[in-house]
């Protein structure tokens, strides 16, 4: 099992409770958005122990804030960029003697600096580059992971000239759903079985209380889409939100993102049977 | 009369526990990365030349965009060994010394003794490769891509 975990640092320099949670939840690959820790600060603190290192993989199109970076326990080679771009990377994920995928990290523009139907817009052309890239591959085993900055009920989410993320396996297995005589391809989004407050999980990964009339509170943004052909490679624990880095919580006592210690995001972790 | 399928093949194929010179030099290359805490990333990458089989050792900086750098490279015949030295890591000379590596023909003593003869056996290329990772050019380089690359 290949273990993901992804995490918006909101520029924090939280590089001890990622290497926590890199040893503690035996993580294979970091995806780490708005991460302005150096990288050798990052890769010294995940290196400390005596176990295989973690490696850097490089996003070419890194900006100094706004950027993705990956660091993983195979070689960057194993990780090689398809497509990259300031806010979006493209991996090709080829490990020995496992089938291959996609990896499309993602931190979409915040709804601070972008409307609804902005997002919607945007939507439909990271949807089409993921296509392009599984064009490219010569297959969709694609997983979509990151801040996707809506929610899974979002048009941009749900679409089908989104993202085209549907709540439902047994929708997603149809594989793909004509409208208006075009055919679009589904993603399945497991994050909507972390909604709600079951388990003594939170009910979100993101939370933001505004005056407005509508405020969910707790958002979704932090999410994990799967091709069809990869819903059977997620467990059935499905995607875990994370809030603990060894003995530290990442929740205040109110149970919200604690952000005087983490970030105001939650981490997500999802592992692969590749 | 002979059987059809007979087994011509001798018992013992004299196939051996041989370590190649690209295992000697990956396992190098590994180490580099455990002891910078993979800020520097040694990679060994193999390509061939007609019946000649290269190997360059690539030290690779991932933190500036996966710079490469490369610290030596060495060949040798499908035979393994002896492995011939190409390039070794470069010395810095002082400034009014001319830059004879440029004039055609132009080798030092000790790369025109490694050269002719080669490094003929598994201990001689491990003997050549920790003078090499030892010697004061290595140590600069990794000193300065190291510095560069921890933001120093």
């Amino acid at each position: 099992m290949i273990t993901f975990l992804c995490w918006n640092l909101n520029r924090r320099p939280l590089q001890h409770l990622i290497a926590e949670l890199a040893s503690s939840r035996d993580v294979d690959l970091l995806i780490l958005l708005e991460c302005a820790i150096p990288v050798a600060d990052l890769l010294g603190a995940l290196n400390q122990g005596t176990g295989p290192i973690f490696h850097y993989a490089p996003n070419r199109a890194e900006a100094p804030e706004e950027s993705i970076k990956i660091f993983t326990r195979f070689t960057s080679e194993f990780v090689a960029y398809f497509e990259y771009g300031a806010r979006h990377t493209i991996r090709h994920l080829r490990l020995p003697l496992r089938e291959d995928i996609l990896l499309a990290a993602l931190h979409l523009p915040s709804k601070l600096h972008s409307s609804d139907s902005s997002q919607v817009l945007a939507c439909s052309q990271w949807a089409a580059a993921i296509a392009l890239a599984e064009r490219r591959a010569g297959h969709t085993r694609t997983v979509v992971v990151g801040d996707l900055n809506m929610n899974p009920f979002e048009a941009g989410v749900v679409g089908a000239g989104g993202f085209h993320a549907t709540m439902a396996r047994a929708e997603a297995l149809r594989g793909q759903r004509t409208v208006a005589g075009q055919q679009y391809p589904f993603f399945y989004n497991p994050m909507w079985g972390c909604f709600g407050e079951r388990g003594g999980t939170p009910p979100g990964t993101y939370f933001y209380d505004s005056s407005e009339h509508v405020s969910y509170y707790w958002n979704m943004f932090d999410q994990v889409l799967l091709r069809p052909s990869l819903m059977h490679r997620l467990p059935a624990e499905g995607v875990e939100i994370v809030t603990r880095a060894g003995a530290v919580s990442l929740l205040s006592p109110n149970g919200r993102p604690d952000r005087s210690v983490g970030s105001d995001h939650l981490p997500v972790l999802f592992g692969l049977e590749l | 009369m002979p059987e059809l399928n007979e087994d011509l093949w001798p018992s013992d194929l004299g196939i051996v526990s041989i370590v190649t010179p690209a295992a000697i030099l990956r396992a190098q290359a590994t180490l580099l990365g455990e002891k910078t805490k993979g800020i520097l990333e040694g990679a060994v990458e193999t390509s061939s030349v007609g019946d000649q089989i290269r190997h360059r050792f690539v030290i690779r900086v991932p933190a500036l965009g996966n710079y490469r750098y490369p610290l030596f490279s060495v060949h040798h015949a499908v035979d393994l060994y002896p492995v011939f030295i190409d390039e070794e890591p470069a010395t810095p000379r002082p400034a009014l010394m001319p830059d004879l590596s440029s004039v055609p023909g132009f080798t030092s003593l000790g790369d025109r003794l490694d050269r002719a003869s080669g490094l003929k056996s598994e201990p001689a290329l491990r003997d050549w490769l920790r003078q090499t990772l030892a010697s004061d050019e290595t140590k600069r380089i990794i000193a300065n891509l190291y510095a560069q690359a921890s933001g120093q």
